[in-house]
Order: C-alpha cells, then sequence, then structure tokens
C-alpha cells in the first residue's frame, strides 16, 4: 500500500483489496502551480459516466473534472446564481451517472448539472459589418462566442425581414465549431447606447458554463456594469444587474477585466503609462498595481481570460509583433510570460489554443482579430480550438 | 495538508481509456437548482451531503435531517433521528438502506428504504470496527459499507449490517473523501 506524505493534493484509485491501482495528477500540464491550493480542500468525490470523476472544492467553490489519470477541466465561482457556489460540500451522480447534484453548504441549495463530451474545433473565418467588443460563452453550448455591435444600421447578419431600426443593436454570434450558427440580440440598458468605445473585453463568471457574462458599457467619461444573463434551457437573455463604476479616466483607461481575486466581481483592468493595475469590485473604490511585470511594458493590453486553472492570463500586444501573455495570480502578481503566436490586432478570447513554450506545448485562449486584406466588410478570424 | 482521496473498485476499462483523448472535454450545463435557507420543507440549513437512490429520489442532509426530493427537486418526504450527533455524510445501498455517517458521535447510522432508523455502528477508538471523526461513506460490492475514519488516518469496511471486515490503513494521510467506482462493483 502507497501513501505518499509530501504530496499535498492527490486522488488515488485502489482496488478492493486496498491495492494502489493509479493516481490522478491533480496538476494541470499547462500550469505549473497546484490547480488545488493548499488553502482549499477537495471534499468530495463522485464517478459520472464514461470513466470521468468530478470533486468538489470546497473553499475555492469550483468543481473539478477529472479523466481516471488527469484534472481535466473546472467551472464554478463564489456567488449565489446558478453555476456560482459558497462552498459546495458532497456531490452525488444519479444511478444512470448522467447528472450530478451538488450540496451548495452555504447557499442552502442543491444544485443540479449534466454534461457533454466535446471534441475541440479548429476554429475558423467569418466576416460581420460591425465591431468584435467582447468573447465568451454567451450561449451556454461550451463553445466561444463573440459579441458585435453596429451602430445606427443593421448588422448583415440579420435577417432581412426584421424592422429597420436606428437605434445601436448589438448581438452574439454563436462560433460552433467554425461556423456562425445563430445570433442572439442583446437586450442593452434603456438609457445606454451601446457603446462606441468599448474596451473590456471578457466575461466574468462561470465563462465555462457560459451563465454569466459582464459586459462594461461607457457613455461619456462614465462607465456601467451590466451583469448579462443567458438561460441555457430557456434561452432568455436579459441584464441580470446594473452597477456604475465610479471611475474617472485620470485612472487610466479600461483594458480588460476578469474576476483576478476570485471574490465573485468582475475586476477591471486599467492601463495608466508604464504601470497596470485593477480595480477591484464590487464597489471598484480599491486599486492594486499588478507587480512582475517587464518595466517596459511588452505592448497595449489586449484581452485577458481565465482559463479554468487558478490565474487569469492578461495579453499585450504591440505593433505586428507577436503577443505576450502573462499569468496573474490571485495576489495580483504577474508570474510567466509567454509569446503567442498572433500578430494581427487581437480583439477578443475565449477558448483554448495551443501555444509552444520551452519545448511544451501549452494551451491558451483563441483569438479573435481583425483581417485587414478584406476591405469594407470585418473578416475575423478564430485561432485555434475552441 | 495532506488530502488522499481513495477509489476503491476497478476505475478503469480499457475502452474508457481509448475514448479519453487529449482534445475532448466536458461541457457542463446546469440544470435546475433547489431549496433555500430555512427549517421548512424543502429548506436547508446548511446541506452537505447528497445521495440518490435506485429509483432517482434525491436526499439531502443538511445540519440535523435527511429530506427526500423526487428528480426534479419537488419535496417528498424528510426523517431524522435523536441518536444524530453531528450527521456528515450519506449514502444510499442498493436495497435502500440509508447509511449516515456521524463524526461526532463516531458512528455510523442506518435507516431502512421506509426511513426507519435501523441501527448504529462504530464507536470511538481506533481498534477493530471502531471510529474516530469518520468522514465520508461508500457503499461498495456486495453492499459493504466504506467510511473514512479521519482521526484514524485509515478506511474501514464493513459488512452491510456493521460487522468489521476490514481497515485499509494510510499512515499520515489527511483522508477527507472516497468514491466506489460502480463499474468496479462485483469484480
Amino acid at each position: 500500500m502507497s501513501c505518499r506524505k509530501n504530496k499535498e493534493n492527490w486522488v488515488q484509485n485502489y482496488d478492493f483489496q486496498g491495492n494502489l491501482l493509479s493516481e490522478i495528477l491533480t496538476k494541470s500540464e499547462s500550469h505549473e502551480q497546484d490547480i488545488i491550493s493548499k488553502k482549499s480542500v477537495l471534499y468530495d468525490l463522485t464517478f459520472y459516466q464514461g470513466g470521468f470523476l468530478i470533486g468538489s472544492i470546497e473553499y475555492f467553490n469550483t468543481i473539478h473534472l477529472y479523466t481516471p489519470t488527469n484534472y481535466l477541466t473546472q467551472f464554478g465561482a463564489y456567488g449565489n446564481y446558478p453555476t456560482q457556489f459558497k462552498d459546495p460540500a458532497g456531490l452525488t451522480v444519479n444511478p444512470q451517472r448522467d447528472k450530478l447534484y451538488v450540496c451548495d453548504y452555504k447557499n442552502n441549495r442543491v444544485q443540479a448539472f449534466s454534461f457533454e463530451l466535446l471534441t475541440n474545433s479548429n476554429g475558423g473565418n467569418f466576416i460581420v459589418n460591425g465591431g468584435v467588443y467582447n468573447s465568451g460563452d454567451f450561449t451556454g453550448d461550451g463553445c466561444g462566442d463573440i459579441l458585435v455591435y453596429c451602430k445606427g444600421k443593421k448588422p448583415n447578419w440579420l435577417s432581412a425581414e426584421d424592422d429597420e431600426q436606428t437605434m445601436a443593436q448589438a448581438a452574439i454570434l454563436n462560433v460552433d465549431h467554425d461556423e456562425l450558427e445563430e445570433i442572439i440580440d442583446i437586450a442593452l440598458p434603456a438609457d445606454w447606447l451601446f457603446p462606441g468605445s468599448f474596451k473590456v473585453q471578457k466575461t466574468l463568471l462561470g465563462n465555462s458554463l457560459g451563465v454569466f457574462n459582464s459586459l462594461v458599457f461607457c457613455k461619456g467619461k462614465q462607465f456601467k456594469i451590466a451583469r448579462y444573463w443567458v438561460d441555457p434551457l430557456l434561452i432568455q437573455n436579459e441584464v441580470q444587474e446594473e452597477k456604475q463604476i465610479p471611475i474617472s479616466f485620470r485612472m487610466g483607461h479600461i483594458r480588460a477585466s476578469g474576476d483576478l481575486n476570485y471574490d465573485g466581481n468582475l475586476d477591471l483592468i486599467l492601463t495608466q503609462k508604464q504601470s497596470v493595475r485593477v480595480l477591484l469590485g464590487p464597489d471598484y473604490t480599491n486599486s492594486q498595481e499588478i507587480t512582475g511585470l517587464p518595466k517596459k511594458l511588452p505592448g497595449r493590453v489586449r484581452a485577458m481570460y481565465h482559463e479554468g486553472y487558478q490565474d487569469n492570463v492578461l495579453v499585450f500586444q504591440k505593433g505586428k509583433r507577436p503577443a505576450q501573455g502573462y499569468f496573474i495570480n490571485s495576489n495580483f502578481v504577474a508570474t510567466v510570460g509567454l509569446q503567442i503566436p498572433v500578430t494581427q490586432r487581437i480583439r477578443a478570447m475565449s477558448g483554448s489554443i495551443p501555444v509552444t513554450q520551452k519545448r511544451r506545448t501549452i494551451t491558451m485562449g483563441s483569438f479573435m482579430y481583425q483581417d485587414p486584406k478584406i476591405k469594407g466588410k470585418r473578416k475575423f478570424k478564430v485561432v485555434g480550438p475552441r | 495538508m495532506k488530502m488522499l482521496f481513495l477509489l476503491m473498485g476497478l476505475f478503469l476499462l480499457g475502452s474508457s481509456e481509448g475514448v479519453l483523448a487529449k482534445s475532448l472535454t466536458l461541457k457542463p450545463k446546469f440544470l435546475f437548482q433547489f431549496g433555500k435557507q430555512g427549517s421548512n420543507k424543502g429548506e436547508f440549513v446548511g446541506p452537505k451531503d447528497v445521495a440518490i437512490d435506485l429509483s432517482d429520489r434525491i436526499y439531502v442532509l443538511d445540519e440535523k435531517r435527511i429530506q427526500v426530493f423526487v428528480s426534479n427537486g419537488i419535496y417528498l418526504a424528510e426523517f431524522s433521528s435523536t441518536n444524530f450527533v453531528r450527521p456528515y455524510a450519506l449514502a444510499i445501498g442498493r436495497l435502500g438502506n440509508i447509511y449516515v455517517t456521524d463524526i461526532e458521535a463516531n458512528c455510523v447510522h442506518v435507516f431502512n428504504k421506509d426511513f426507519q432508523y435501523m441501527q448504529k455502528f462504530g464507536s470511538t477508538g481506533n481498534g477493530e470496527g471502531e471510529l474516530y471523526c469518520p468522514r465520508q461513506i461508500a457503499i461498495g460490492e456486495s453492499e459493504n459499507v466504506y467510511v473514512v475514519d479521519w482521526h484514524n488516518e485509515r478506511v474501514v469496511k464493513f459488512n452491510s449490517v456493521g460487522g468489521f471486515l476490514t481497515n485499509f490503513v494510510f499512515p499520515g494521510s489527511d483522508i477527507w473523501g472516497l468514491a466506489v467506482n460502480p463499474e468496479g462493483v462485483g469484480r
């Protein structure tokens, strides 16, 4: 019987006689750091169909998925909306093992989920008549979607039968396995037109599930966050919550967003000369500088995304040089610099593409960028799987 | 802090290994939720564990009671026992018996499928069949009961009526939970 005392978080497989069969690496291959923090607890574990394992991570409010030998992915965040948790505890599956039930301890509820096995797609090209300003899984189908807006006239993908509208519109393109599948109109905040300078580019919470996305709108010098809710079952879209951000342009420009400190609030990334700072929710009265970045920033901040394990990746881009990505941990320290082989201007990010670093292939987000070769229309490309 | 999860049983079939190629992923989908804070029917005070019987009924353990729901989350029934001190986790066997670990009473409470209290087994200590802070529980082959005996750094195996069978000792471990692979049962 094997027992490795120095290993801090581990899952082991034994047979009924107590013989060790194998153990699961609770590390993501693409990440140096253990995906389960010392502060968190792998509370309970269950078997889903197909030989997958699902575990609840108590203090990090996430649910982990494993193959019999490896960490696969995770979802969840702190909060009380669906797919968010406050200390997930015991979990189980039904006898058919196609439904997962999770005790959400401090939310005093049980949440039910199902899972679908997906293959990664290779992305593709598509043409839109409008600006691409956000990405994420808006429709909750597990594929990266992009958000497009059009000011004053209809985007060209909308059906001609629709009545002409003069107000600004925004729509979500559902990018599913190389194709644009469907378009969902977004209800914009009533008194706010969709902004001409929409700079924040990231979904907030539960983006691996696609249930929550946050949009930041600006009007003049005011910013407003709308938490945008997509019900994956009812396909209902509505703005769930709106919040005014007490921000002035002296503080810099909002460049990206994400939940860096895992408090369930959208943190905003601001740049000001040679520093990058985080404006922290829920009231955005607190700001922290991101440390660990090079003295001369490797370009403009283009996007940020959360890849399922603990750190967010902040992407910089300068001119036509390849983009640079940095892992930003929950203490706002940038750790590893990655070269991302995308030289066109990145507009949004979602999902994963493989990136080679030190002869090792790791996974990064897919990038939506503008292809300048086509005039009049804007051609965007989604790089890499999902 | 060291943590150990035990998965008893044959966990992997050759065929399923082939499916688990690196390019595949599981896409989660939220289905529904039920419960809110409170002590009325269908309400919870800190739900700790959930189990499902062969009729797809959902059993949820909170501070001191077990509530039963039909598969869509509609409240059906509830039961409890005055023997509960600090119930921690529960599991349901194929015959419908409900096993509940008690982390303070150092025992396992057993209810039958009609929610009647049948017996408890285990007592405080580190001897055979004794428990010290039992945590997660799972039912394995032949209705055998596996209990994480946290403070004793071991997993204790009982038969379905609480007879001691064997210990799996992991010195220096910090075991929180275990799961039994249904595909491994009976092998």
